[in-house]
């Protein structure tokens, strides 16, 4: 498996990556199962969910993605009646903001390890705590910021090419 | 003496049986194996490949029998434990996992979601709206709705808490709607 592209995350203004899906709950428990459409080996979820924290309370505000059946997809297209902001009340569990350089890159999933983890405790949608992990030093040299090394992209199928 | 023609009377017969079945399995094999019998086709390789090493094989076969049968009962066991651990974990509520009777109009307004910036739905279970409307039409006849609280150890031995209602019907406890589900792992488990 590639390393996979992150969500991104707006927190006190700045914008990070993510490191968690919370997405993947809310068609978890919501039973629904969209076709998404991937393009590429480090993004198999097909979609990229831009969310931020406002208030102690995480919200989904952007959504990029393609569906199977060439359909683009917004936030109002799994969330009907919600075009700018929905509110991730159906997530608990912890978001994990990779900080600092990075000490090991890991070509798989969200495996690389970097010197600190912002983890955000979440219970039904909202902020329960904040931590930081350290995780080490990186060695000279190291990149800071998540990034994904390498990957392959397939080229897109067109609606006329279904068709 | 006769213990060893025992022996390997046996395993003849086993691995016969094996490969016999194996071939009626792979017709297509025999029939290539025939077609070139008939039209003599008999290159060094295809007698290394279709009766030196088969025979060969055979042989040896015939010989560590007793191994045939270990590495087939290995398996055997090795499936059914798999198939014994899918059925342990699959998810499923159980009595010591209710937690209280309720109503349904009780549960549409304990379950609904404010949120300051109006970005819910003002309908019971908010975004998982939908899921709740499912759930309440799948309501078997005379059912009880109660809800339920349980950790849950999925196949791979990861925990989850879980909470969430269930129609209680005699002693059937089903269909269930899940409105919480969180991993207890570490959630830097994947990370290291």
């Amino acid at each position: 498996m590639t390393a996979q592209i992150s969500e991104g995350l707006i927190l006190n203004g700045e914008e990070v990556s993510l490191l968690s899906n919370p997405l993947d709950s809310y068609f978890a428990l919501a039973g629904i199962n969209p076709e998404f459409s991937s393009n590429s080996t480090a993004l198999w979820r097909g979609y990229i969910g831009t969310w931020e924290i406002t208030a102690d309370r995480l919200y989904l505000i952007n959504l990029q993605g393609t569906l199977k059946n060439g359909g683009v997809i917004c936030l109002e297209t799994i969330f009907p009646g919600f075009p700018d902001r929905v509110f991730a009340h159906w997530y608990s569990g912890t978001l994990r903001i990779p900080r600092g350089k990075l000490i090991r890159y890991r070509h798989m999933g969200y495996g690389s390890k970097f010197e600190k983890d912002e983890l955000i405790k979440i219970r039904l949608g909202i902020v329960i705590t904040t931590e930081i992990i350290i995780n080490g030093v990186a060695p000279s040299g190291a990149k800071e910021g998540y990034k994904v090394g390498a990957m392959t992209v397939f080229p897109r199928q067109s609606k006329s090419e279904d068709n | 003496m006769i213990w060893l023609v025992i022996y390997i009377f046996i395993g003849t017969v086993l691995v016969t049986t094996v490969t016999l079945s194996d071939k009626v399995k792979a017709y297509a094999e025999w029939k290539k194996i025939v077609r070139d019998l008939k039209n003599k086709r008999f290159s060094g390789r295809w007698w290394i490949q279709q009766a030196l090493l088969p025979t060969i094989g055979f042989l040896i076969m015939s010989l560590t029998w007793p191994l045939l049968l270990y590495f087939w009962n290995a398996d055997r066991l090795k499936k059914s434990r798999r198939d014994r651990r899918e059925e342990e974990t699959r998810f499923r509520i159980r009595r010591a996992d209710l937690v209280a009777r309720c109503s349904v109009a009780e549960v549409e307004i304990a379950e609904k979601i404010i949120d300051p910036m109006g970005a819910v739905p003002g309908l019971p279970f908010g975004h998982l709206n939908g899921a709740w409307v499912r759930f309440h039409d799948a309501k078997p006849e005379a059912a009880e709705l109660w809800s339920f609280a349980t950790e849950w150890e999925d196949y791979w031995g990861n925990f989850f808490e879980r909470k969430g209602y269930v129609w209680r019907h005699q002693e059937q406890l089903h269909p269930w709607l899940l409105t919480f589900d969180v991993a207890t792992n570490d959630v830097l488990g994947n990370s290291d």
